[in-house]
Formats: C-alpha cells, sequence, structure tokens
C-alpha cells in the first residue's frame, strides 16, 4: 500500500512540470526595438491584431502585446509585468539579454533578408576612414553603445574616434550630416534600401559596411516551455499565408525562420 | 437477262448516245454547268457555326441550344496579360487592360462586351456589402476618426481648419490596423496632391483642376487568376456566321488594338485565346494549309498526268470533265440544301482525290486502245464499253461509303455525305459521258496530225508476281514482322494538339491552364432558383475535377446581416446630410502659412517613420507632398494677399466633401443586396430569358485531354444528368463523330461486299476485291503505330476514302484480268491506271504533311500512307492472289484431263 502511494506521489511530482506547462493559458508578447518611430499608444492596433491573429491559431490562449522603442521604458514593463515571449532589436538582445535570461527561438525576416547589415554613411566630401571621423554619428540602433560597437565595428566605443547617438530621426540625421552638425549616420539595411530611392542618397557615400549579422531575434524570456514549439510553428508558417500578408507588412517583416545558433556568442564577445 | 449483259447494253448505248451527238453532250454539259455555278452564286451560302454541325434533336445539342438561346452567346475571346510578381507588374497589367479597352470601344458594332474589371459603382449602392468584414471594421474605424472632424469642418468650412485637421489626423494614433493599410495610405497622399496642386494653381492665378480630392474616384478590381500571374480580359465579339472564320472582323480589330497597346507598353507581354479564337485560328491556318495543298496538288498531279499521259490535252480534258461535275455538284447543293458547312465544304477535294481517277482510266484505256492501232472512234468505245464497268462499280462503292452517313446525327458529316456521294456521282456521269464526247471531238479535230499515244506500264511487275508464293510468304513475313506496330496505334481527342504549334492562341490557351490551373472551357447547369443553385454548387465543389463555379450567389455579398450591423455602426458615425451651405470667410495667408508649417511638421514625422521603416515607395509619394506644401508656404510666405484668389477653391472644397460624405452617408444606409439590386450587365450573366439561372462550372485542370473531359463530365453528370456547355458538346460531338465514322466504314464494307457480289454473284470474286483493302489496311495501322501517328477527329476522315479507292483498285485489276483471260496484266494499261489513282491521291494529299495544322498535316500523312499501302496492296498481293488461283485452277484441270 506504502510503495503504490509513494510511487503516485512520484509519478505525480514527474509529471507537475509539464502539466503546468500544458496549462499555460496566456501568451503575452512585447515588441522591444529602441529607435523605431512612434510609441506604446500608437503602435498597439498592430500589436492588438498580431496577438488577434496568434490567437486565432493557438485556441485557448490569451494573447496580448506590447511595443516599446525606448530601453528604460521597456526594461520598466519587463520588471513589472514579464512577458512570456517578444521580439527585440539585435543590440537590445546583445546588451539585455542575459540579464533577461532570453532564449532565442525564431529570427525575423526584415525585408526577407536573413541577415542584417549596417552602413555607415558621411557627407559626399567627408573623409574615407571612419578612423579619421570625428564627432557625433547618430543611428536608430545607437541606443546601446556598446553592442553598436561591437556590431558595426566590432569594437568599444571607447576605441572610436567618434561618439555614438541613438535617435529617432535618422532622415533629419542625414540632412544634418550634409549641414555639417553630425559627422555619419548609421543604417540598417533597410533604411539603406529606402535611402538610395531618394535624391538624398546622390550627397552621401558609405564609407563602412558591417559584416553580416544576425536579425533580430524572436526570444523567449525565460525556461521555454512546451508552448514555444506551437509557437514558432505558428509563426514560421505566417510568410505562406495569405491572411498574415498585411499583418507581416504592417510589422515590417516577411516572415520568421529558425533563431540563429550564433546569437549567444555575442554575448561572450562583447568587451 | 444476266447482270453483265445488262450492263453490256447500257454502255453499248450509252457509246451511240456518245458517238451520235458529242457535241450537243457537251454543250448540254456546259449549259448545266453555267447555270449551276450561276444558281450556287446566287443562292448557295455557308454556314459556318459550328453548333449546326449536329443535329439540334441529339439531347446534348437540343440542350446546349436551348442554353445559348436562354442565356445568350457567351464564348468569349480572352485577353491575357502576363504579370510578374512586382508591383510595378500589376500596375502595368491594369494600364495596359484599360489602354486595350479604351481602344475595342471605338467599334461596338465589332466588340459586343468587354469585362476585365468592376467598380464599386458597377456593384450599384450597395457595394459596400462586397467588402470583407474586416475591411468594413476598418471603414468604421476610420468614420469614427473622420465623422467628427468632417462635422466639425463643414459647419466650419475654412480652408486652413482643414489642413489642422488633417494635421491632428496625421499626429493621432490608429485606431485599429486597418487604417494603416499602405493602399489608404497612397490614395489619401494622392487626395492631398491633388489639393494641394489646385492651390499652387489657384495662387499664381490659374484655374485649378477640379475635382481637388477625387472623392468620388472609387478602385476597379481588375481580373487576376488567383496566381496573380494574369490578367484576364473577356471580350465578347460580334459573329457573323455567313462568313468562314465568324469572328473575322472583330478578331482583325481586337487583334490590331492589342498590336498597338503593345507598342505602347512593350514590356508587357500579352495574347488572344479562348474557342472563338482557337477556331478562327484553325480555321486560318486550315484555309491557308489547304490552299497551298491544293497548288501544290494541281501542279503536281497535272506534271504527273502530263509525264504519264504523254501531252496536255489529255490531262485538260479529264480536268474539264471533273471542273463540270464540280459545278453541276454546287448546283445539286443549292437546289437540295442551300448550304455548305464546315465540312461539306471540302467537298470538292474529295471530287478531285475520287471522281479524277474514273477519269485516268477511261483515258488510259483510250490510249491503249490507240497504241493498239486503233482508230478514235474504236479507242473511244473501247475504253467506255470495257472500262465502264469498273468505273461504274467503283464508283459506285465510293458513293457507298458517302451516303453511308447519311442517317447519322452529326449533321455535318451527313451533309458532307450527300454532296460528297451524289458528287462522285456526277464525276462517273461526266467522264463516261462528257469526257469521251470530248475525246472524240478532240480526236477527230486532230486525226491526221497525232501519232498514236506511247504507252507506259509497268511490265517489270509482271515477273515480281509470277512468283507468287515466294512473294505472298515474303509480304507475310513483312506485316508479321510490322505486327507490334498494331498494337501502338491509339486514338487522340485533344482537340488542341491538332492546332498548328506555335500558334498564339493555342500558347496562351496553354499559358492560361498552367498558371490558373483552369482552361476557357466551362459546363454549365441550370436551376431554378437561388436555393437550388446554393445547394448544386456546393454539390459541384465536393467533385475533384471541379475547380470552381461561377454563379449569381458569387455577384451577392456573403455575411450581408454582420456586415449591415458593421455599416449601421460606421454610419453613427457620419454626419447625416444635407448640409446648410455656409459662407465661410475668405482664406488669410497668414492663417494657411501657419496651418501647412503644422501639416509639414506632421509630414515630416511620418517620413521619419516611413524611413526607419524602409517604406520607399511611400517615401517618395511624401517627398512630393511635402514639396508641394513648401511651395505653397513659400508662395504664401511671398504674397501673403494671394490667399484671397483660394475663395472659389475653398467653396469647391466644401462643396466636394459634402457630396463625399452624402454618397458615403447612402452607401453606409444602403440596404443589404438582393438579386433584384445588381446591375443588368451582371444579372443578366447568370438569369436567362425564362427566369432560370445558370451555374458556370470550371474544370480542374487540362480538359483538353479527352480523359480529363471525360472524368469532368462524369462527375458532373452525377450531380446534374442534364449538365450541358462547350465540354459537355465537345465530348459528345467526339464520340458522335467517333461513332459516325466507324458505323459509315462498316456500313460502307457491307454495301460495297453486297455490290460485288451483285456484280460478281462470286464470293471468291467479293473475298478477292476486298483482301487487298484488308491487307493496306493492317500496313497502314502498322506503320502509323510505328511512325507514332495517331488517330483524331481530323484524320478518321481518310479510312472512307481510302476504302473507296482501295476497292475501286481491285475491281479493276480484276476486271481486266478476267478480260485478259487472266493473261499479261501488267503489259495492259490497267495497273497504270491504276496506281495513277493511288498516285494522284497521294500527290494530292502530301501537300497537307507539310501544313501548320497537326489536324490537317495527319490527314496528309495517314493518307499518303493509306494511298500507299492500298497501291503496294493492289499491285503486289491482288495479282499475286489471281495468279496462284489460276495456277491452281490450272493445275487441278491437268490433273483432271490426265
Amino acid at each position: 500500500m506504502m510503495k503504490s502511494l509513494v510511487c503516485l506521489v512520484a509519478a505525480l511530482l514527474l509529471l507537475m512540470p509539464l502539466s503546468v506547462a500544458a496549462e499555460e493559458d496566456s501568451l503575452d508578447f512585447v515588441v522591444i526595438h529602441p529607435g523605431q518611430p512612434g510609441n506604446p499608444v500608437s503602435a498597439q492596433p498592430v500589436m492588438a491584431a498580431f496577438a488577434d491573429y496568434l490567437q486565432d491559431r493557438l485556441a485557448d490562449v490569451a494573447i496580448a502585446g506590447r511595443y516599446y522603442n525606448r530601453t528604460e521604458e521597456a526594461l520598466t514593463a519587463l520588471a513589472s509585468e514579464p512577458p512570456h515571449w517578444g521580439i527585440v532589436s539585435l543590440g537590445f538582445f546583445i546588451e539585455e539579454g542575459q540579464s533577461l535570461a532570453l532564449k532565442p527561438i525564431a529570427s525575423t525576416r526584415p525585408d526577407g533578408e536573413e541577415r542584417e547589415r549596417l552602413y555607415l554613411l558621411v557627407a559626399a566630401d567627408s573623409v574615407d576612414d571612419w578612423r579619421q571621423l570625428e564627432g557625433s554619428v547618430a543611428g536608430t540602433m545607437l541606443f546601446q553603445h556598446r553592442a553598436a560597437a561591437r556590431l558595426l565595428l566590432e569594437t568599444t566605443p571607447e576605441e572610436l574616434p567618434f561618439a555614438l547617438e541613438g535617435t529617432f530621426h535618422p532622415l533629419r540625421a542625414l540632412r544634418q550630416v550634409l549641414r555639417g552638425e553630425l559627422a555619419g549616420v548609421v543604417l540598417d539595411r533597410p533604411q539603406f534600401q529606402a535611402l538610395q530611392d531618394l535624391p538624398l542618397f546622390q550627397q552621401l557615400k558609405t564609407i563602412h559596411m558591417s559584416a553580416e549579422l544576425p536579425t533580430a531575434p524572436v526570444v523567449w524570456f525565460g525556461k521555454p516551455t512546451e508552448a514555444v514549439q506551437p509557437l514558432v510553428t505558428v509563426l514560421q508558417a505566417m510568410a505562406d499565408d495569405p491572411q498574415a500578408a498585411g499583418l507581416l507588412t504592417l510589422l515590417q517583416n516577411q516572415g520568421f525562420g529558425p533563431p540563429d545558433p550564433c546569437l549567444a556568442d555575442y554575448w561572450e564577445e562583447l568587451p | 437477262m444476266t447482270l453483265k449483259k445488262l450492263q453490256e447494253k447500257m454502255f453499248e448505248k450509252l457509246w451511240e448516245l456518245v458517238a451520235a451527238a458529242p457535241g450537243r453532250l457537251v454543250a448540254a454539259a456546259l449549259l448545266l454547268a453555267a447555270i449551276s455555278v450561276l444558281g450556287a452564286v446566287l443562292f448557295l451560302h455557308l454556314d459556318s457555326d459550328q453548333d449546326r454541325l449536329v443535329s439540334p434533336d441529339v439531347p446534348f445539342q437540343k440542350r446546349y441550344l436551348e442554353h445559348l438561346q436562354n442565356f445568350g452567346d457567351q464564348e468569349y475571346i480572352y485577353a491575357v496579360i502576363e504579370v510578374d510578381e512586382t508591383a510595378e507588374s500589376r500596375e502595368q497589367a491594369r494600364q495596359f487592360s484599360d489602354a486595350l479597352a479604351e481602344r475595342l470601344k471605338q467599334r461596338p458594332d465589332l466588340v459586343e462586351a468587354i469585362y476585365y474589371r468592376i467598380s464599386a459603382t458597377d456593384l450599384g449602392e450597395g457595394f459596400l456589402y462586397y467588402a470583407s468584414e474586416q475591411e468594413l471594421e476598418g471603414i468604421a474605424a476610420a468614420t469614427r476618426t473622420l465623422g467628427p472632424l468632417t462635422d466639425q469642418w463643414l459647419q466650419d468650412g475654412r480652408l486652413s481648419r482643414f489642413i489642422d485637421q488633417l494635421s491632428a489626423l496625421l499626429g493621432a494614433p490608429a485606431e485599429s490596423a486597418q487604417a494603416m493599410d499602405g493602399e489608404f495610405f497612397g490614395t489619401a497622399l494622392g487626395a492631398l496632391q491633388g489639393l494641394f496642386d489646385a492651390m499652387q494653381a489657384a495662387l499664381e492665378g490659374e484655374d485649378p483642376a477640379e475635382p481637388y480630392l477625387h472623392l468620388e474616384a472609387d478602385a476597379d478590381q481588375y481580373f487576376f487568376t488567383e496566381s496573380e500571374r494574369l490578367l484576364v480580359m473577356r471580350l465578347l465579339p460580334v459573329k457573323d456566321y455567313g462568313t468562314m472564320d465568324v469572328i473575322a472582323e472583330p478578331l482583325a480589330f481586337i487583334r490590331q488594338s492589342l498590336a498597338e497597346t503593345r507598342a505602347e507598353f512593350p514590356q508587357t507581354r500579352a495574347g488572344l485565346t479562348g474557342r472563338p479564337v482557337l477556331q478562327a485560328d484553325e480555321m486560318s491556318t486550315t484555309d491557308r494549309d489547304m490552299r497551298r495543298a491544293s497548288v501544290l496538288a494541281v501542279t503536281l498531279v497535272g506534271l504527273f498526268f502530263m509525264v504519264i499521259l504523254r501531252g496536255w490535252l489529255r490531262p485538260l480534258l479529264i480536268i474539264t470533265s471533273l471542273l463540270l461535275a464540280m459545278a453541276w455538284t454546287f448546283g445539286f447543293t443549292t437546289a437540295t440544301l442551300g448550304v455548305l458547312n464546315l465540312l461539306s465544304i471540302v467537298f470538292a477535294l474529295v471530287l478531285i482525290g475520287i471522281g479524277v481517277d474514273f477519269g485516268v482510266h477511261v483515258v488510259m484505256r483510250f490510249i491503249e486502245g490507240r497504241h493498239g492501232g486503233m482508230s478514235v472512234e474504236q479507242a473511244v468505245r473501247t475504253a467506255l464499253v470495257q472500262t465502264g464497268p469498273g468505273v461504274l462499280l467503283g464508283a459506285v462503292t465510293s458513293v457507298c461509303a458517302f451516303y453511308a452517313v447519311l442517317g447519322s446525327d452529326f449533321r455535318g458529316l451527313a451533309e458532307l455525305g450527300l454532296i460528297g456521294g451524289t458528287g462522285i456521282l456526277f464525276c462517273l456521269i461526266s467522264m463516261l459521258v462528257v469526257l469521251p464526247s470530248l475525246l472524240l471531238l478532240v480526236g477527230k479535230r486532230s486525226r491526221r496530225a497525232e501519232a498514236p499515244p506511247r504507252l507506259v506500264t509497268v511490265s517489270f511487275l509482271e515477273g515480281v508476281t509470277d512468283r507468287s508464293g515466294l512473294l505472298l510468304g515474303l509480304l507475310l513475313l513483312v506485316t508479321l514482322l510490322l505486327a507490334p506496330g498494331l498494337a501502338r496505334t491509339r486514338f487522340n481527342y485533344n482537340l488542341l494538339e491538332l492546332q498548328a504549334r506555335g500558334l498564339e492562341s493555342v500558347e496562351y490557351e496553354h499559358l492560361l491552364i498552367e498558371a490558373s490551373g483552369e482552361s476557357t472551357w466551362y459546363a454549365i447547369s441550370v436551376v431554378e432558383d437561388l436555393e437550388q443553385a446554393a445547394i448544386m454548387r456546393q454539390r459541384f465543389l465536393e467533385l475533384p475535377s471541379v475547380a470552381g463555379v461561377e454563379s449569381l450567389l458569387d455577384l451577392l455579398p456573403k455575411g450581408q446581416e454582420r456586415k449591415a450591423d458593421i455599416l449601421s455602426r460606421a454610419l453613427s458615425a457620419v454626419p447625416s446630410p444635407p448640409f446648410a451651405a455656409i459662407v465661410p470667410p475668405p482664406p488669410k495667408g497668414a492663417e494657411l502659412y501657419t496651418a501647412l508649417a503644422g501639416l509639414q511638421n506632421r509630414l515630416e514625422d511620418l517620413e521619419e517613420q516611413l524611413f526607419a521603416a524602409g517604406a520607399g515607395d511611400e517615401l517618395i509619394l511624401l517627398g512630393n507632398l511635402l514639396e508641394r506644401v513648401t511651395s505653397l508656404r513659400e508662395t504664401l510666405s511671398g504674397q501673403p494677399d494671394s490667399a484671397a484668389r483660394l475663395v472659389d477653391l475653398q467653396e469647391g472644397l466644401w462643396q466636394e466633401v459634402a457630396a463625399g460624405v452624402t454618397r458615403l452617408h447612402r452607401w453606409l444606409e444602403a440596404d443589404p443586396v438582393t438579386v433584384q439590386d445588381l446591375p443588368p450587365s451582371l444579372r443578366d450573366l447568370f438569369i436567362g430569358r425564362d427566369g432560370r439561372m445558370q451555374l458556370k462550372v470550371v474544370p480542374v485542370g487540362d480538359v483538353w485531354q479527352f480523359d480529363l473531359l471525360e472524368a469532368f463530365v462524369q462527375d458532373l453528370r452525377r450531380v446534374d444528368e442534364e449538365v450541358s456547355g462547350v465540354p459537355v458538346t465537345v465530348l459528345e460531338s467526339a464520340r458522335l463523330m467517333q461513332r459516325t465514322f466507324l458505323s459509315a466504314a462498316l456500313l460502307t464494307l457491307v454495301l460495297v461486299s453486297l455490290l460485288l457480289w451483285l456484280a460478281s454473284r462470286s464470293l471468291r470474286q467479293v473475298v478477292l476485291t476486298l483482301l487487298p483493302l484488308a491487307v493496306s489496311m493492317v500496313w497502314l495501322l502498322q506503320l502509323m503505330g510505328w511512325l507514332g501517328l495517331s488517330f483524331n477527329l481530323a484524320n478518321f476522315f481518310a479510312i472512307p476514302i481510302l476504302i473507296a479507292i482501295g476497292v475501286d483498285g481491285s475491281v479493276h485489276f480484276i476486271a481486266r484480268w478476267k478480260e485478259n483471260g487472266g493473261r499479261s496484266l501488267f503489259s495492259t494499261s490497267t495497273p497504270m491506271a491504276v496506281s495513277l489513282s493511288f498516285f494522284t491521291t497521294m500527290i494530292g494529299f502530301s501537300g497537307l504533311v507539310l501544313g501548320h495544322h497537326r489536324g490537317l498535316a495527319s490527314l496528309g500523312a495517314v493518307m499518303v500512307l493509306g494511298s500507299a499501302t492500298g497501291l503496294l496492296s493492289c499491285l503486289l498481293v491482288l495479282p499475286a492472289l489471281l495468279k496462284l488461283g489460276a495456277a491452281r485452277r490450272l493445275k487441278g484441270e491437268e490433273d483432271s484431263g490426265s
């Protein structure tokens, strides 16, 4: 009798974590892109549409989404209302990922590309070597200085001859470069492509291009549970789902792929 | 009196008639021909309507014709415009279709209807019900934001306030994701650009272009295929069944318009397809091929005749006699049917192929007589009396082959049978009456000058056929070696594979099938009401061979009750008309300048957002708008008083917005759409004159392939036994045609056997006459198998002709064999005459082998191949059999004598 009871308790103990995971009834998420346009309120309709889409495909789970484009605001919100998963910028992942125990579960495909790249632009009549560049360089991804220096030039902010400055107005920053108010601007691949269609591009030059980088990852907060797999399946199927086309456009993304295995290496390499 | 005696007497009488008055006979023949030609020119007309080739009493055809009458002609020409995956390509396809439609609209007498896009106004007041619920929620959200602002502005009316409100709107967060839609954004920027251009023009003292905001413009939905690879325009040409290719003029006009549009958009690829074009192209390629083949045939046959018949005069006499017979046939057709159809129009070729052979036999025998030292009269008499019975029997067997289809439900074939059979009888009369008369007349005139003609024979075959046992053994061996070819012979029903390669209409039909998985064919099912339509639609959609069903149900929006709720919510946010006219104060320069500065800031913020998102296309639009705002500010800054010039524009803008809101109000309060609300141009596509409705059932895949077509129709009949439409008609017509050909071939064999038996009263002779034909048919099938040549709906027509000329050859051989008492067959003119008959057929049809139309080319190939096997069989098998039989008989007589 006692033996049977012990076995039953042991079995219950073994099954408990699975049950907890299986009973997960919420999959709230965050999108954190410091430097990107808008604010949590203006982006709310898109977050709601994304949540609705996921909820339709992941039955019996409540989903709500939030958007942050300022690091401090995001960190405060994460502390008070921790989400289950999120899409975060590469810089945010590198600088905050370890402390937040972020685990990459998928990757984004901005403009359909699997890899990201950063470009350093200066005025056409400016220097050709970044080592000679002085003053300030702005960019939407430069709010995380250490990560930005690592991703752009594989160095530290301290070793750079110029200062890094985060901005919400990259186009204005480019005009400031032309007026001599800024030394340069760092653009990501979508921004660089958009610039090529504008007359402004003729007055600028690219003096440095980063190595190929991972795109913004989809991350799980904490230890992944059984809820990850269904979520990843839905995300990765979005590219082929006609109903997701409009939503992906709003998310400025063309779908989701598998996680980049090298992401965690950035934590070790970060000076 | 025996039949033979009767024949002899009849031909003696005929000779007496010809000899007595050859000139009058020729004159009478010419007169009759002239009357016939005149009658045909005046009264005979062409009916190229393919739908009339089958009897209207056949159930499937009856249903199809009823549908055509009930729902009207809906056989479209499809203008197919190719699209790649870029937005520019889609836009270019739209512009291409608009430009083409504009050209086509110039000639409504040639192009009756054009369907390629649909706009909100086409769908009537309730068009918002056609939007999805998600889109309507977006509209509702937009009205919640815009409604109060519009209401306020309609009571204020100042231009500066309008711009302020725009700035406020751009700064406010969107209420839903739908409101952030890129297409909506582009449209809004375009509308503002129009307003700012008008403002700039007014400030500079020019007349601004109206309307300013283009609020009345509604987006057109273009008919892209589901794969979005093609934009398909449906064009309904005006048909003229009195012309050979029915849509010649409309098609030429459409093609010209297409070429002009292609020149305007050189990067866009487009072409035409659809049943009317395929038929017209088929008609034009077959017509071209037939002309080329005819010219080649006449030239080669003429040359061949001149070589074999030693000169040009006798070939000319044969051709003259043939032309007279053809003229009489035209007269007969005018008097009896009054019309030629798409099949019976080829009767002339039939007469050239078969009728000319009768003349060849008569002339060859005439030459033989003259060569043997006979006078002209003696030679003509011998030719007539000795060759006549064989020619008569050959002609009657050919007539049997054609008359065998007389009772067929395939009316086109039945009429060809009547005209062709009767034409052969006329050829017989002409070759036995007119040709001998002409030979007499010409012979009398040139009696002294002309030396006896040289006889061309194939005497070398005498030695070959003397070893009859060895020859037959060798032929049997060859037949056995070729035997596996029999199993490879197929019947190919695919009508698209009969068409010329590289034909644009064929290529685009294939493209349409590949890109959309559908063909231009659809079946028709008729239902009584919408309820039944819904049930049938569902049942059709469950079938594996059905790709889709078009019906009136597609024109009625779904979920109208829920949509009515959403629209009702949206309506509550929209200000209610009528709007009291107001007189706002004249625009002030400073106010406008400040308002534009505020707007510029908002637009620059927006520009940043778009840049950060990498939205290049929208950035360019926004850049253009910013340029205009900057320019307006500069103008107002330099000349603030010029703002007074905007009074009219301010008033016009108010009118435009008030009209726009009134229209929106009307759309939002519209009742759910019913069948009666649909515009007639759409309703009439599906509702017949008797009030019943049609469902258009589109097949999956390529139903030009007969097995897929059979499966499709079979599937449909499980749901609706009475299903109709082009797929059903094509399937049933093909089956009917095949049945008709087969039954005609069998009936011909029976009739010919009976005739042969009546003429000879000998079963042995019947078998001997038919055996070479049977052997030649086996060889033909074997060779077709080895050469990969299939039977199809075009070349199956060769079989009755081959039967006719095959029997004809045997009849003449046997008649001459008997006349000569079984001696020296190959030193007479008969084998050469028979060879000439086969050669003329081979030469006549060889021109088709090189034709572009694959159906006609295969008809040419089968005829050439069949004539060759028929010739070999006649020249080798029959004499060998005859000699073998004679040797055995002789041996038997010797045995009994000893």
